[in-house]
């Protein structure tokens, strides 16, 4: 990135100039290494935004117009349940699908959720909260089937868990580079499927057709106003090649086994609640992503929080976590949890040591309720 | 003379840019001539015996262009 502000200081698609052609390339190679990872057949079809947050308000506001229906579930971070909520107060009809508090989506319930009007199911891919992983390729042939348009929130999966949004049929697919890209905050995108064309949410500023009063139709830069984030896209483009190099696959399996791990010990221990996807009777059938919620009886999730950073050097967020749909299905609403994440650097010795923190703090709390 | 190849979008330019690389194809990305007019600022500049290969390779990657032109070597 600081190669970049160095090198590249100019504006990409402004001007033909050396910086300006440098910073274009940066952003191009940040796009191809995205659409590999994704397995986007052209990376024309992403567009990259400010986070996952402003990518999923674009594929939402420029599918949905009053009259329209929306599926969504009871799992979805605010980034999606707050513009539903806002477009339902504008006349779209909103169904929330209920899981359960495995968090767990029945693709079969979403299905049946379907009527004539329903243009879109929003949904994220794997939960912020607990971890769970949505069964998105089976929701993704239903609405298929019906002519549906298919949202998927990656913000907790892209870079840790694979995604091949041509395979599984995802029309639309919102990411986030500040998570398992390794890319820095600020970044992220969304991809649009060849074939479906969004209301973009602003106009102008793209360099390309400046002759012209009207937005460009094609991507990206249709979907693109402004000049770009090049300096973060530089980060992003770089954090991808990471991932690319280590296999989605291999970073999926460490993770999911230091997230097995820390369940397992939490679950162990006394007075530790743990939420979540659960062994079922016939062995580990729901995948999961490396975000691991519990509570410790007796003791806040703040207090938890605050004893784990400040004695323990763990960083954990407590709470909400922006997701009070979530929290109501675990049924954890309104005091929330802690929540462990696993990323691309933790590592067993790290699994031990919360273990070993958490473990301490349940015994204090055992002995202060005898007291 | 030279061909400056024309495009819609950056996106468009930085794909061909990207091809000729690969391919190792002499060329040179510069501001778009004033005597052509396009959507995009970039146009790609390259010497006329390699307008057919260009041209497969452009069509072969899938990339859009707004045509290929032949004008003096400044762009005139
Ligand atoms: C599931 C989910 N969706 C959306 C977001 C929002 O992402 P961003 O902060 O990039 O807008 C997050 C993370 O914060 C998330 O975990």
């Amino acid at each position: 990135m600081v190669r970049c502000l160095r090198e590249a200081g100019g504006n990409p698609g402004r001007s033909g100039h050396r910086l300006s052609i440098e910073a274009a390339r940066v952003v191009f190679d940040a796009r191809e290494a995205v659409a590999r990872l994704i397995g986007a057949p052209d990376s024309r079809q992403v567009v990259f935004t400010g986070n996952a947050t402003e990518a999923l308000n674009l594929a939402i506001a420029g599918v949905l117009e009053p009259g329209a229906h929306v599926i969504t579930t009871s799992m979805e971070h605010n980034s999606v349940a707050r513009p539903l909520r806002y477009l339902e107060s504008q006349g779209v009809g909103l169904s929330v699908i209920q899981t359960g508090p495995a968090g767990r989506v029945d693709p079969g319930a979403v299905a049946r959720a379907m009527r004539p009007e329903t243009r879109l199911v929003a949904m994220t891919h794997a939960s912020n909260v607990i971890g769970t992983v949505q069964p998105v390729e089976e929701v993704a042939r239903a609405c298929r089937e019906r002519g549906v348009l298919f949202l998927v929130d990656a913000a907790q999966t892209a870079g840790c868990y694979p995604i091949d949004v041509a395979a599984a049929g995802i029309d639309l697919l919102a990411f986030t580079g500040h998570k398992s890209l390794l890319g820095p905050p600020g970044t992220g995108g969304l991809y649009v499927r060849e074939g479906v064309t969004l209301r973009p949410l602003e106009r102008g500023g793209t360099g390309s057709r400046s002759e012209l009063d009207m937005q460009p139709d094609f991507l990206p830069d249709q979907l693109e106003s402004g000049t770009p984030n090049f300096v973060g896209l530089a980060g992003l483009g770089a954090g991808v090649g990471v991932v690319l190099e280590g296999g989605v696959e291999a970073i999926r399996g460490r993770e999911e086994g230091l997230a097995r791990k820390l369940r397992d010990g939490l679950r162990a221990i006394d007075g530790v609640t743990v939420y979540g996807p659960d062994d079922d009777r016939h062995g580990r059938t729901v995948p999961e992503v490396g975000v691991v919620s519990f509570n410790l009886d007796g003791v806040e999730p703040s207090d938890v929080g605050y004893i784990l950073d400040s004695e323990y050097g763990v960083l954990c967020r407590v709470g909400l976590h922006c997701a009070p749909w979530a929290h109501r299905t675990i049924g954890t609403y309104p005091r929330g949890t802690v929540r462990l994440s696993l990323g691309f650097h933790s590592t067993a010795a790290d699994v031990a040591h919360v273990l070993g923190a958490v473990g301490e703090m349940a015994a204090e709390a055992r002995r202060g309720a005898k007291r | 003379m030279h061909v400056f190849v024309v495009f819609p979008s950056t996106h468009e330019a930085m794909r061909l840019d990207h091809l000729l690389t690969q391919a190792g194809i002499e060329h040179d990305l510069i501001p778009v001539p004033r005597a052509l007019s396009a959507s995009c600022g970039v146009a790609v500049r390259l010497k006329p015996e390699l307008e057919e290969r260009v041209r497969a390779l452009a069509e072969g990657g899938g990339v859009r262009t707004e045509g290929f032109h032949r004008l003096g070597s400044e762009g005139r």
